[in-house]
């Protein structure tokens, strides 16, 4: 583990984050390192945040937190989601409740697609709005910080 | 994943931008079709002033000229900008609220928007006042299908307008 984590330290970049919509984990103006090693071995999982390109502009590097997987029944209304029926108990977000008359939605992920939002819910614009992502657009993980 | 896909990844990522988007965008979800009718009206009103101007004749004096010519491309500015204001806002209506779901109750959605598309871009390219007339009806039509999708009933009422032609309005339940 230690020699995956030296490798993914190694092949890594800083990037700085622009906007609100990751926030409370990732305040606009902050810094991130993003490793594209991640994912050669194993395939995203839930709760990972991840750098991607927007499946509506291919030149927008984004980053969002992964939360349903592929062959998963994704719900959601408002801010909230539920995984095949299940709601998603999530710490890091802050979920708005639904806009008053707001039906609930459905997408059904097929092999390779991943359902991605941003934690400030009310003020991010993702999977909710383009559908799913691809696993070829998701660039790299997101590495703990080291502090 | 296919060692292509992994060569990708590492090429995305060495290209990416310094800055990772985070962007705020609020999906609000509040839509209304009103105002891609509005800027076909005003399509509509562009093509009937064009119409309207006096023909250009050898015996026009230079001021009489330079008159027309401002006014002309005044009307036709106008005419392009609304023509794309109402491409925008069908873009709009057509990415973001439609899904395929919809696509159940109304089969012939996508053809109505790309016809609303193309007769939007035909109005641009041309001064013609049936192109603007068929833009809002097609409008009209992408309007009743949105509002229906809410279940929301519809009504036709005169503009009120210098362009004259009717709007399409939803009807308080």
């Amino acid at each position: 583990m230690a020699l995956l984590d030296q490798t993914q330290r190694l092949i890594s970049r800083k990037f700085r984050v622009r906007g609100s919509s990751m926030e409370p984990a990732f305040a606009a103006g902050s810094t991130v390192v993003i490793s594209p090693v991640s994912f050669i071995w194993r395939p995203p999982r839930r709760g990972e945040v991840i750098g991607l390109y927007s499946p509506e502009d291919k030149e927008r590097f984004e980053l969002k937190r992964i939360v349903g997987l592929p062959g998963e029944a994704v719900s959601w209304k408002g801010g909230l989601i539920w995984i095949n029926g299940q709601p998603l108990l999530e710490s890091y977000a802050i979920a708005t409740s639904a806009i008053p008359g707001e039906e609930p939605r459905r997408l059904e992920l097929g092999p390779g697609e991943y359902f991605v939002v941003g934690d400030n819910r009310l003020y991010s614009r993702d999977s909710r709005l383009y559908g799913p992502v691809w696993l070829t657009d998701i660039v790299g993980q997101v590495l703990p910080s080291e502090n | 994943m296919k060692l292509s896909h992994q060569i990708q990844r590492f090429w995305a990522f060495f290209k990416a931008p310094q800055d990772i988007q985070a962007h705020c965008d609020i999906p609000c979800g509040i839509y209304d079709p009103h105002t891609a009718q509005i800027a076909a009206l005003t399509v509509i009103r562009m093509n009937q002033l064009i119409q309207d101007l006096p023909k250009i004749t050898p015996e026009m004096s230079a001021k009489d000229r330079e008159t027309y010519m401002h006014q002309l491309s005044r009307y036709v500015k106008v005419k392009e900008d609304h023509a794309e204001i109402c491409k925008h806002e069908l873009r709009v209506i057509w990415g973001d609220y439609f899904k395929p779901d919809h696509l159940k109750t109304f089969p012939d959605l996508h053809t109505t928007f790309w016809d609303a598309m193309k007769l939007a871009s035909k109005c641009r390219t041309e001064a013609n006042l049936d192109s603007a007339n068929q833009l809002l009806a097609k409008v009209q039509q992408i309007a009743e299908m949105f509002w229906k999708s809410k279940g929301v009933d519809v009504k036709k009422q005169p503009s009120n307008q210098n362009a004259k032609g009717e709007l399409l309005y939803p009807v308080a339940k």
